[in-house]
């Protein structure tokens, strides 16, 4: 699927998640992150963390209702807080799974190149230190050395830091045999946009839409006091905003 | 802006598809209605609500009662709690903190009797016809004080307008006095006949339900007689009311349209659950065979 495809989606679902506390909205949209993020992943670990990172907002927005004044509303209100950023963090992981960093950086205009690479780089690091801290225990491990304790922190800090040095210089000097940055950008592969592509980029911008009329309108049952609404029309909406997970015929 | 637009058409709707007919209260018009009971220190506020859906819950109830007659109301423990209403009760969010004994109860007529219900007023539903109680006090489910039995359609039915002229719609004087309630100042005109105006707030689902009224078929209730030149959904109150002031519920349930556009909890939340289910089977499907 192609990335702008995938951009709308995340950004129509994270807006719909964001605007309801609406346990019958959100229970459908977490489930629909998850099945976008493990039929579109083509990384399963960003899902996986950020799946727990869900389950433990809910359970810390919940604890922490727990040291004020305690009834059964004010703690359903906020369990229902936590379930909306769960649901607003599936979707990011979803989205953090199936996209592909290198594509998206290939998306922006060309103006905005250097600070969609410096994004992207930043995104990177992350796994990527911890890719090489695991590599420095295993290599610290197998000469014996301890791993364990902030007695061994400077021994496995500096070889990590060296590594992330390391990196950036190849990356710049792999770029710059490259030619980046010196004039237009061409593609030796370019990614194709397809009727379905624009079919997912269409639903998703309707069903978000959908979502944001029914904000502005305060219908719908959108707020968790009118939980007791659940309307077809955004139920609909919500059925749009699967559209990734729509089969559709191989060319 | 949008909002703002809305209900310009929604109050321009109502203006232009007038209630005809003299025999029709203000109260027993189109869609459904409830009964809301507020009593405290002597002073009873027995108020028709009408609802802006088929089914909304206690704490809405409230809401809409504040803007159809201007009762005033606060909420507390993040929207869910009644601290306040008719200026009786803190305004604070957490308003039962106080060592104060006296809270606001919350009752339901069932079976010709008030009932304290066992659950808060977010979690219930109001539908057409049903009476609401609440009441000042102290004492739990069986010794707190109830409010005065007042039936559906003494409240909204048309002689029940008539018999208690002041105790409608008065605006809360504030600080809980026990002064007749007639002295506030009228928030909605009750004569007989008078001009609806759709209440301003939530103007989405009124036009909706407009719209949809207009669409609709003929009242398969039967013989209502369309009053001439009334065009629009607002011309079904125009009806007769059956004897006793008591409005058949079945017709008005009936009547395609209605509020039925965005639909209910039952539908909706049934429909929720098996799309949420499937995708959910459908996530593990793909997992177990990407794995």
């Amino acid at each position: 699927m192609h990335q702008v495809a995938l951009l709308s989606w995340a950004m129509a679902a994270g807006l719909a998640a964001a605007l309801t506390t609406n346990p019958f909205y959100l229970a459908p949209l977490g489930a629909a992150a998850l099945a976008v993020g493990s039929s579109l992943a083509r990384d399963r670990g960003p899902l996986r963390s950020f799946a727990l990172a869900a389950a433990l907002a809910v359970a810390l927005r919940t604890a922490l209702a727990l040291l004020g004044p305690v009834s059964r509303g004010s703690l359903a209100a906020a369990a229902l807080e936590g379930a909306r950023l769960a649901v607003v963090l599936l979707v990011v992981g979803a989205f953090n799974a199936a996209s592909d960093p290198g594509a998206l950086l290939r998306l922006a205009p060309g103006r905005w190149h250097e600070l969609a690479l410096a994004v992207s780089l930043a995104l990177s690091i992350a796994p990527r230190t911890a890719e090489a801290a695991a590599r420095v225990r295993e290599a610290q491990r197998l000469r014996g050395l301890p791993t364990s304790g902030w007695r061994a922190l400077p021994a496995l800090a500096v070889p990590v830091l060296e590594t992330g040095m390391e990196e950036a210089v190849t990356l710049a000097e792999s770029m710059d045999a490259r030619g980046h940055g010196s004039g237009p950008r061409t593609r030796y592969r370019p990614e194709p946009w397809g009727p379905r592509d624009a079919l997912v980029a269409l639903a998703c911008a309707a069903g978000g839409a959908g979502f944001l009329a029914a904000e502005l309108l305060g219908a719908g049952g959108i707020d968790a006091a009118g939980a007791g609404h659940v309307s077809l029309a955004l139920l609909g909406a919500l059925g749009l905003l699967t559209s990734p997970l729509w089969p559709w015929p191989r060319r | 802006m949008l909002r703002r637009a809305l209900a310009a058409l929604a109050v321009a709707a109502g203006l232009l598809a007038p209630v005809a007919g003299p025999a029709s209260a203000a109260c027993a018009g189109d869609g459904p209605h409830a009964a809301l009971v507020v009593s405290h220190d002597g002073r009873t506020l027995a108020l028709c609500v009408a609802l802006d859906a088929e089914r909304v819950t206690g704490l809405h109830l409230i809401e809409l009662a504040g803007e159809q007659h201007g009762l005033d109301h606060a909420f507390g423990y993040g929207g869910q709690a009644v601290c306040r209403l008719d200026g009786v009760g803190t305004a604070s969010e957490t308003c039962f903190e106080e060592d104060d004994p006296f809270y606001w109860a919350y009752f339901r007529l069932e079976g010709g009797r008030w009932t304290y219900s066992p659950v808060g007023a977010g979690s219930t539903f109001v539908e057409d016809g049903d009476v609401e109680g609440w009441a000042w006090g102290a004492g739990g489910a069986s010794s707190h004080p109830r409010p005065p039995l007042r039936p559906f359609a003494d409240v909204c039915g048309e002689e029940g307008q008539a018999r208690t002229p002041g105790g409608e719609s008065g605006r809360a004087s504030g600080g809980g006095s026990s002064s007749p309630a007639g002295g506030g100042e009228p928030a909605a005109p009750r004569e007989p006949g008078a001009i609806r105006v759709a209440p301003p707030a939530r103007p989405s689902r009124e036009a909706v339900a407009g719209r949809g009224e207009a669409a609709s078929p003929p009242d398969p209730r039967g013989p209502v007689p369309a009053a001439p030149g009334a065009r629009g959904g607002r011309a079904r109150g125009s009806g007769p009311t059956d004897e006793g002031g008591v409005r058949p519920r079945t017709g008005i349930r009936a009547a395609a349209g209605g509020d039925g556009s965005w639909g209910t909890w039952p539908a909706g939340a049934w429909a929720s659950l098996v799309m949420s289910s499937g995708l959910l089977l459908l996530a593990a499907r793909r997992a177990r065979r990407s794995a």
